[in-house]
């Protein structure tokens, strides 16, 4: 313990600070878990596109990104699997069934789990289909070889992307602008926002990319999280203001 | 116990990767190991979602589906590679500047395509968007940081333009920064969740 560095230990205050807002957020909204809760466009666009696909009888196609478990595994990786929990359980029964297109092993598994999970929930196992959710490809290019096919599938009416996208996710976005297909999307990676920006994207930013469960109010915890991470930003900038002030004068 | 196994395994993973990180001269041998363990289950998974993509692609062909075409080439392509890993090896030159002929060139070719299309999205981005602060900043800095990596004001050799432009140069990297933060931010509290039991990504 003595080895920590001031960095660690202002890491782990840090950690221990986001750990203490969600217990107090979870415990003090438990009646009320969604009230006054701030929305991500991103996400209040997806659960519209959501129901517009289902009324019009099209088919919903959702990316969950290309990396989990290679180039630097992260937790971000499997970010976009509350929004397919959320979309699954609300187009089980829809005239199209939702597709999902993953670039990673692991993450294709989990959605498969996922999706199958939530028929069995419904109690309608027998209509799960393992082609809901597919394997598109084991590097970035590969899967986005595998995504273009799906975007451009004559039954789409829409199209989600939430996970790790890079750049050339354009490609796709691009697509979908000229099939007139609506797009809304999230991302953690820099590049992947970039695309996404330039593309016809309703976007989610920085750490709104994690809050779809809070956002879609499927998940009580999400909704804390989603008031602790503002907090946490909150205190971060003033910290970060302070220490430039101090750095300035001098003092640090 | 169906339900609640999973949920004690991910926990207890993540609480022993938490501490090997922590106390890590105690235990780094063992948080390797546990990783390892990981690296596995995820080639197993691999394994599982390539079977499937396999079955996915033969169905397709067997009842003609539209666009079986492509999952014939898929699965021949993956014959081959998967035939020729295996005889000559995954290591072997000659195997890997085979796979390297095929596979550069398609991804080169890509890569293309994507900036002649970010061009055109860049254009396009004022339509899509309207005018507002975030596409008028996102227009002039490309405008600028375009003259700056051609060179030209570099070219005036005057050294208030070469400060200037080198503070100009950081700002990109603060805004990812900000970025790279609010990120941070959002992973810590997901994997809160996950050690709470509360996220449970790897279920329904």
């Amino acid at each position: 313990m003595s080895s920590l560095g001031m960095a660690d230990k202002v890491a782990i205050a840090l950690v221990l600070l986001a750990l203490a807002g969600q217990l107090f957020f979870q415990s003090a909204r438990r009646r009320a878990p969604y009230s006054k809760l701030r929305k991500v466009n991103a996400y209040q666009s997806a659960d519209l596109l959501i129901s517009a696909v289902a009324e019009k009888g099209r088919r919903l196609v959702l990316g969950i990104g290309n990396n989990l478990t290679d180039q630097g595994a992260s937790l971000s990786g499997v970010a976009g699997l509350p929004l397919l929990k959320a979309i699954s359980r609300r187009s089980l029964f829809n005239d199209q069934k939702l597709q999902t297109v993953s670039g990673d092993g692991v993450l294709a598994c989990l959605s498969q789990m996922v999706t199958h999970g939530a028929y069995q929930n419904a109690v309608a196992v027998e209509l799960f289909q393992p082609g809901e959710a597919v394997l598109a490809g084991t590097t970035r290019f590969a899967s986005l070889a595998g995504l273009l096919p799906e975007v451009n599938h004559r039954a789409n009416g829409g199209v989600i992307l939430s996970g790790q996208f890079e750049g050339e996710t354009l490609l796709a976005l691009d697509l979908a602008a000229r099939k007139n297909i609506l797009v809304a999307g999230s991302t953690a990676s820099l590049g992947g926002q970039a695309a996404f920006l330039a593309g016809v994207c309703n976007l989610a930013l920085g750490e709104d990319y994690y809050a779809p469960a809070a956002s879609l109010e499927t998940d009580p915890a999400a909704a804390a999280s989603l008031r602790a991470q503002d907090l946490l930003r909150i205190i971060i900038a003033i910290a970060l203001l302070v220490g430039a002030g101090l750095t300035i004068a001098g003092v640090l | 116990m169906k339900k609640g196994l999973p949920i004690a395994v991910a926990i207890l993973s993540g609480l022993f990767v938490l501490a090997g990180l922590i106390f890590q001269p105690y235990l780094g041998p063992y948080l390797g190991l546990v990783l390892n363990w990981a690296v596995i289950v995820g080639s197993m998974a691999l394994l599982v979602a390539i079977a499937s993509l396999i079955i996915y692609h033969a169905r397709s062909i067997l009842t003609a589906r539209k666009g079986f075409i492509f999952s014939i080439v898929i699965l021949a392509s993956f014959g081959l590679s998967l035939v020729g890993g295996l005889w000559l090896g995954v290591d072997n030159p000659a195997y890997l500047k085979w796979v390297g002929a095929i596979q550069r060139p398609l991804e080169v070719s890509l890569l293309g395509l994507v900036a002649l299309i970010m061009t055109s999205a860049a254009v396009q981005v004022f339509r899509n968007r309207g005018w507002s602060p975030l596409t008028v900043s996102f227009g002039l800095s490309a405008i600028f940081f375009l003259l700056i990596a051609l060179g030209l004001l570099q070219t005036l050799e005057v050294p208030q333009i070469a400060t200037v432009i080198g503070y100009i140069r950081q700002l990109p990297l603060v805004g990812a920064r900000g970025l790279l933060i609010g990120v941070a931010i959002g992973a810590v509290m997901m994997a809160i969740r996950v050690l709470l039991g509360s996220e449970r990504p790897y279920s329904d």
